[in-house]
């Protein structure tokens, strides 16, 4: 009870001072509102680069099914995915019928192309292949042909064939030509790269997200797996269980969730217990500023 | 801009898991048995005619057509049928092998019959070819094996098979074009490899 008035109050505070609100809804999941509509996505999103891209492999189809029930049944829905991983939108599509989640999805999706025209075909793949009613989020992938994706974008959103548009980076790519379209754009969201090993969006891109109330989507939360593998060699702190975390992946990513800019983070994985770790992440408390920093500290010595 | 490229690495260009790689491979070898053992026999085959007889014109210009066999096989059955799932490149890959396949059968009726081969060096080259064509032999037996590539059937075995191969069965300005694709092939295989592990 106590958590829960401390995290309404909190997020109270937050919104007040312009960051994206917190919520603890009813069923102990941490929330965050997207600034333009107020809707809410758990902080704990699903990638899919090189995960999801299984093509028609009845084995790995089946597998993957597994981890998509448990990302939702630990109460996920916001799923980034892209015309350039493969088959993977595909996959979505036939794992999203397996399970029978189709209702409980956030779908995001990126154009990338340096034809306007492409553009217009990946985004009419992506809504078939997710096999959709609508994609929710479409962003435009580093950069790429911006300008005229953006138009086509923003058509599309007035025409509300999808709810949100964004761009997307990620590995710390032209973070100056992003922010400059941070500023230029009405963007609703943005996505970049940021980990506990790397913080250069804490410098321009965090405050200018909140700043511009744009939500925000943090890929490589897990440093494409290398930052996982690189933690889990050593022991786990238990001073970090005092605060919320209870083994490498939630501490890892609630360290990226507690920014208060983040709106949510995608780790990607094809392991169902992998999964289950993740989105324990999405409850619990999360660290204060001053955990954060004795987080990061501890991560940089090992 | 150079330092956006410092950023990349091998892994950033491959879409798909090592697991999902040798999960591709063991299925196609599913798929595609028992053709294993037929591609073994024909390699014995040719071998032992190109070692009888490595002076001779037929011996290569069987085992240049066995090879363009080889290289469309591949083509058709792994990239197109197989790679094409996981990435688009596996097009790319299948139209490179058919161009391969024909850029042999060219070289295969255009062979000058007054060569001279070194009998000595084609024979260790043909040594070389058939521990190449059988490495994965005794990997059969422990039944499919995602490591089971073998020449003839897989990908980069074919492409390495035919680097140690082509510079006993062509000569001059020809075998140069006819290796510039298992050379790639090759290079693209280890960059996999790597990207992967």
């Amino acid at each position: 009870m106590f958590r829960r008035t401390f995290l309404k109050n909190t997020s109270i505070a937050l919104a007040m001072a312009g960051w994206p609100r917190l919520v603890l809804s009813q069923d102990n999941l941490l929330r965050r509102q997207i600034y333009l509509s107020g809707e809410e996505i758990p902080v704990i999103g699903m990638g899919t680069w090189q995960t999801f891209n299984v093509g028609s492999l009845k084995g790995l189809l089946k597998q993957r099914a597994e981890v998509l029930a448990m990302f939702f049944k630990n109460g996920g829905s916001f799923i980034d995915s892209s015309p350039m991983y493969g088959s993977s939108e595909e996959v979505l599509g036939q794992t999203l019928e397996m399970t029978g989640n189709k209702s409980k999805v956030f779908a995001a999706t990126k154009v990338w192309t340096g034809s306007t025209e492409e553009g217009r075909r990946q985004v009419n793949d992506s809504e078939r292949l997710w096999g959709l009613p609508m994609i929710h989020l479409q962003q435009v992938h580093n950069l790429l042909n911006l300008e005229e994706h953006l138009k086509t974008l923003f058509k599309l959103k007035e025409q509300k064939r999808i709810k949100y548009v964004g761009i997307t980076t990620s590995h710390g790519r032209r973070h100056s030509d992003f922010a400059k379209a941070m500023r230029e754009y009405p963007l609703d969201f943005v996505q970049f790269t940021y980990n506990i090993s790397v913080r250069d969006a804490e410098e321009v891109l965090l405050p200018l997200a909140q700043e511009r109330k744009q939500a925000v989507v943090i890929n490589r939360p897990l440093g494409g797996g290398a930052l996982i593998d690189r933690v889990q060699r050593h022991a786990y702190p238990e001073w970090a269980k005092e605060i919320g975390c209870n083994n490498w992946p939630e501490f890892l990513l609630k360290y990226i969730v507690s920014h208060p800019a983040v709106t949510c983070a995608i780790p990607a994985t094809s392991q169902v217990v992998h999964m289950k770790e993740n989105m324990g992440a999405c409850r619990g408390r999360l660290p204060t500023e001053e955990e954060r920093q004795k987080m990061a500290n501890h991560v940089a010595k090992l | 801009m150079i330092s956006d490229i410092t950023t990349y690495q091998i892994a950033d260009f491959i879409p798909f898991e090592q697991e999902t790689f040798l999960f591709l491979l063991q299925d196609y070898h599913e798929f595609i048995y028992p053709q294993q053992f037929y591609f073994l026999a024909a390699n014995l085959l040719i071998f032992s005619f190109c070692l009888k007889q490595p002076a001779k014109k037929w011996p290569k210009q069987i085992a240049l057509i066995y090879l363009a066999i080889c290289w469309a096989y591949v083509g058709y059955f792994f990239h197109l049928q197989y790679f094409d799932m996981l990435v688009w490149a596996g097009e790319v890959f299948a139209f490179l092998h058919f161009i391969q396949s024909l850029v042999l059968i060219g070289c295969a009726f255009t062979l000058n019959s007054k060569a001279k081969f070194n009998l000595r060096a084609t024979r260790i080259w043909l040594i070389l070819f058939f521990l190449i064509s059988f490495f994965p032999l005794p990997l059969l037996y422990k039944g499919y094996s995602s490591d089971i590539e073998g020449f003839g059937w897989s990908w980069w075995p074919t492409a390495l098979g035919s680097l140690f191969l082509l510079p006993v069965l062509v000569k001059s300005w020809k075998l140069w074009v006819s290796l510039i694709l298992p050379l790639f092939s090759t290079i693209c295989a280890l960059l996999l490899r790597i990207g992967l592990a």
